[in-house]
């Protein structure tokens, strides 16, 4: 005589309430990372920031400085993303006004600024070298780069599309919790 | 015998784990019900943040910065006033309330929080920094979330940021402009170390 479940429906039931939880799970899991990018990838805040900043090194020749250093050959020796700072003498001499200005402005905690990148305004090349099956063989690109940065560098578009674009990471203490913050502009071409 | 329909006590284990579901069914809908009530919310104060700063600083890139001070005649709510110089001469005042801010008689309302203007007896975070010739400035205006239902995972801080050439500008701490915000230069750190 048959009593309650067997072992076999008992199975086919937690299966079946497993995949439902899962499948909510994932639902709500991508709800709180679009949340989470919208927060703290390029707040209003931080876009103003970078503009001023860009505003700073467009004064100084930074696209001829990228068209010499930015560049892409076919061994690959070249990266697609550039760190930069205010101690870069190729764009701020030294002793120079504008490196004296700069070095102020990223030393005050009003900036937090943490890291400035410039990159193509294509960022597909440079996020392809995440995956290690791409077969990038650009390498040091992304050596040294956060993966929170990567994760934004990932969320950028700009498929097929020319020029420049710079990305900064901004940091933040929220709730004695440091939090980083991004921010990207494309770099306007000739009005330097 | 042969058994026919279901036993009391499966009735019973049935009902109570139906009641389990039920439960916390129930929770998650008042939750995502709050979740889509607050959300309201915070997009209106979102997006007010948004049209602020992009409005003043529009301004300020478009037309350039040429002098910042109080104003003489606060508004009637007894908070902040900031009269703001271009360089074609023309003006606009920003004002800074508990649950508002008002800028060029366009007014964006607060729906949670406050302004947090009088913490430590500043009206407001101002940082000024002059260095060959160069300045730039910051005013930063924090909303208390404390105590609201977006205490966290939200930004409502308003900043306006501004960097350009001294000679072009008649901003506090030159002799053009020996106001009160002359004083105030290191505001920022003292507000945001107290904080």
């Amino acid at each position: 005589m048959k009593k309650g479940f067997v072992l076999v429906e008992t199975i086919v039931v937690i299966t079946i309430l497993a995949t439902s939880l899962l499948l909510v799970y994932n639902s709500f899991n991508s709800v709180l990372v679009n949340e989470h990018r919208r927060m703290y990838y390029d707040d209003p805040l931080y876009l103003y920031r970078t503009y001023y900043i860009l505003d700073l090194f467009q004064s100084n020749q930074v696209v001829s400085y990228l068209e010499r250093n930015l560049a892409e050959n076919e061994e690959g020796n070249y990266p697609l993303l550039l760190e930069v700072s205010c101690y870069n003498a190729d764009l701020f001499p030294q002793s120079g006004k504008a490196r004296s200005f700069c070095e102020k402005l990223m030393a005050t905690d009003y900036m937090d600024v943490e890291r400035i990148y410039f990159t193509y305004q294509d960022v597909s090349k440079l996020t392809a070298c995440t995956n290690s099956s791409s077969g990038c063989t650009i390498n040091s690109s992304l050596s040294g780069v956060s993966a929170n940065a990567i994760d934004y560098l990932s969320s950028l578009g700009g498929d097929g599309m020319d020029g420049y674009r710079i990305v900064i990471e901004y940091t933040r203490m929220i709730n004695n919790k440091k939090q980083y913050f991004y921010a990207s502009l494309v770099v306007p071409i000739g009005e330097e | 015998m042969k058994s026919k329909g279901m036993t009391l006590v499966e009735v019973i284990v049935a009902i109570a784990l139906l009641g389990v579901i039920v439960i916390f069914v129930f929770n998650l809908l008042v939750d995502i019900r709050q979740e889509g009530i607050n959300s309201n919310i915070k997009s209106q104060d979102i997006m007010n943040r948004t049209l602020i700063i992009r409005t003043v600083q529009n301004d300020f890139i478009n037309k350039g910065l040429y002098s910042l001070s109080e104003c003489n005649n606060p508004n009637s709510d007894g908070y902040l006033c900031l009269n703001i110089t271009f360089k074609d001469r023309s003006s606009k005042q920003l004002f800074i309330n508990k649950n508002s801010v008002i800028y060029d008689n366009e007014k964006w309302t607060l729906q949670t929080g406050s302004y947090d203007l009088e913490r430590n007896d500043y009206k407001y975070c101002y940082n000024y920094v002059e260095d060959n010739g160069y300045y730039f400035m910051t005013l930063m205006f924090y909303v208390n979330l404390k105590g609201h239902i977006l205490e966290e995972n939200v930004l409502l801080d308003l900043e306006l940021f501004n960097t350009g050439v001294t000679s072009n500008a008649c901003l506090p701490g030159s002799s053009c402009n020996p106001g009160r915000l002359a004083n105030s230069t290191n505001l920022c750190n003292d507000y945001w170390n107290n904080g």
